[in-house]
Order: C-alpha cells, then sequence, then structure tokens
C-alpha cells in the first residue's frame, strides 16, 4: 500500500514540475487585426483616352481597366465621348452583367452580359452599331460607378 | 621620551630632571604583549555579552520566457486599385513587440484565429535585431503556428517593429470590416 502511495506521489510531483517547466518556456501574446475591402467606384476607372475608332475604344479601353471584379459588383458603366472637330457626342450605361447598354442618342441597344468578357463584347457591338460612334481623332471617356 | 632606531631595534630614552633611562628592544616587545593581552582580553570580554544568528540565503533563476505587444495595429482597408492588377494592398506597422527569455534555440510563431476570405491574404514580418526573421509570411491559413523569428538565445528585444500587410484578388468584392485575432507566442 505504501509503494502505491508513494508511486502516486511521485507522478503527480512529476506532474506539477513538468506543467510548472511548460508554462515558464511558453510566452503569448495577442493583436486582434481588422479588415476589410471598400466598395469604392474611384478604386475602378476613370479616365479619358485618346481613339481611333471604335474598336480601339473598346479594346483598349476594357482590356486595361475590365477587372473580373466588374463582373460581380453591380456597377454603372457611363461612357461618352466627343470629336474634337464637332460637338457630337454619344453616352450610354450598362448596369452589371445583366442590364442594358442603352443610350442617351437615338440609338440603344440592349445586351445581357454575365461577365466582363460579355461586357466588353457588348460595348463593342454598342459601338458599333451605333451610328453616332465618332471614328477619327476622338475623346473617350470611361466612368464606371456604383 | 624618544624612539631612536639602531641596528639591533628600538632603544627608548627617557630625558628628564633625573637623568635619562637607556634600554633596548626586549623592553619594548614586553611592554607590545601586554598591551595585546590586554586588548585581546578586553574583546572577548565584549563578545561574550553579544548574541550572533545565521542565514542559508537560497538562490534559483528559473526559465523564463516572456513577449508582449503594443495594442493593435490600425485597421487594413483596402479602397484602390491600379487597372490591370490586383487590388492594391495596405500595410501597419505602428505596433511592436517586446521579448526576454533567458532560454537558448527559442522562435516566435504566429496563428490566427480563422481563415481569411477567398482570395485575400494577410501576412505578418516580424524585425529582430538579434535573431533572425523569416519574413513576410503569409498567415491567411495559419490556424496551426508558423514560424515568423528563430533562432532566439538569451536575450530582450525591445520595440522590435510587427508589419502587416492585407492583399486582395482583383475578383474580391466588397468585405465588411472583419477581424481576426493573431497570436504571436514565444517557445521553444
Amino acid at each position: 500500500m505504501n509503494k502505491i502511495k508513494s508511486i502516486g506521489a511521485m507522478v503527480v510531483v512529476s506532474v506539477v514540475i513538468s506543467g510548472n517547466l511548460a508554462a515558464q518556456q511558453t510566452s503569448s501574446a495577442v493583436q486582434v487585426v481588422t479588415f476589410g475591402v471598400a466598395r469604392s467606384p474611384q478604386m475602378l476607372v476613370n479616365r479619358i483616352a485618346s481613339i481611333q475608332n471604335a474598336t480601339t475604344i473598346a479594346s483598349a479601353l476594357i482590356s486595361e481597366t475590365f477587372q473580373p471584379r466588374l463582373s460581380r459588383i453591380p456597377v454603372k458603366i457611363t461612357f461618352s465621348s466627343k470629336t474634337s472637330d464637332k460637338s457630337k457626342a454619344i453616352e450610354g450605361q450598362s448596369r452589371d452583367s445583366e442590364k442594358a447598354v442603352s443610350s442617351a442618342s437615338s440609338s440603344s441597344v440592349t445586351r445581357t452580359s454575365r461577365n466582363h468578357e460579355s461586357i466588353q463584347k457588348d460595348l463593342q457591338t454598342f459601338m458599333l452599331e451605333n451610328e453616332s460612334v465618332p471614328f477619327g481623332n476622338t475623346l473617350l471617356a470611361l466612368t464606371i460607378t456604383e | 621620551m624618544n624612539f631612536l632606531h639602531t641596528n639591533g631595534g628600538y632603544l627608548l630614552t627617557l630625558n628628564g630632571r633625573f637623568g635619562y633611562i637607556r634600554t633596548s628592544l626586549p623592553i619594548v616587545r614586553i611592554i607590545n604583549s601586554i598591551i595585546l593581552v590586554v586588548a585581546t582580553s578586553a574583546i572577548l570580554i565584549a563578545q561574550s555579552d553579544g548574541s550572533s544568528a545565521t542565514q542559508s540565503v537560497t538562490i534559483e533563476v528559473k526559465p523564463i520566457t516572456k513577449i508582449s505587444v503594443t495594442g493593435n495595429p490600425n485597421p487594413l482597408i483596402i479602397s484602390d486599385a491600379v487597372p490591370g492588377s490586383n487590388l492594391t494592398s495596405v500595410s501597419d506597422a505602428n505596433t511592436n513587440y517586446s521579448l526576454t527569455t533567458n532560454l537558448d534555440n527559442m522562435k516566435i510563431v504566429a496563428s490566427i484565429s480563422g481563415r481569411m476570405p477567398a482570395g485575400t491574404k494577410l501576412m505578418i514580418k516580424l524585425s529582430s535585431s538579434k535573431a533572425s526573421s523569416t519574413g513576410l509570411i503569409d498567415l491567411s491559413g495559419a490556424v496551426t503556428p508558423v514560424d515568423v523569428v528563430t533562432g532566439i538565445s538569451k536575450c530582450s528585444e525591445v520595440n522590435q517593429s510587427i508589419n502587416y500587410t492585407f492583399a486582395a484578388n482583383a475578383d474580391v468584392s466588397e468585405i465588411s470590416t472583419q477581424s481576426r485575432v493573431v497570436t504571436l507566442t514565444l517557445t521553444n
């Protein structure tokens, strides 16, 4: 019986010593990290480019600025252009991937887009089909907002 | 009374009205012995009247390991992007850590309380003046600890910088503010 008690005491002492050493050899500190991604339209694009024709508008601007995130975030794409020698301008807008592309001018098209490639295609089509799309030395403003 | 030094020792001369007594070194020695005996007796008598106590002082230095941080980093909010690139990452290096250890072969490991949202990364970098920083480490899925500083020996370091970087892919949509708890552990 005494032998069992001794063994039991040794086990208890060993556990206490081990626990004490473990506690002494580790120390921790914590920090709370807060993060987020803002939904700021300015982070997408707001630029003016010089264009030569409608195809250049779509391929250059869209490939530069349209990112995959556009297919997930509902945005309004507004574009306008005017030639340097005429005060002729067209305006249109697209509401994300499912919204129509419409024009403030007499011409308008409606497309259903579900990704950025189809948005690009819609815009190309719109600009090519729209008789008011200017050619030549033309300034194009492309703005994306929520 | 004068003490004159001669080859054989000291010579005591007493000058006075009745002439002088001239003696040699043995007398001086006898006088010194008498003074010594008297003084020793006085000390012994004094000691016999006091008391003393003794103490046994036990000393020990245990293994010590401590780490602390200065608050939390500022919110990491992504709000900008360069067209054609991923979202512009944001960083914070406004917090520091300090440590003290009297052990060798120690390291700091970091872990996160939960995985980061898909397409995002939370990275951490701890500077160290006396050990090796592992550089910018991705904590996004570090539910189990990862090394951020290694090779720490007996030392203390004060106000070493903690740098957090939050990055997101271009296809990550809006993420409302979230938090994660990052645990830094000094361990072996």
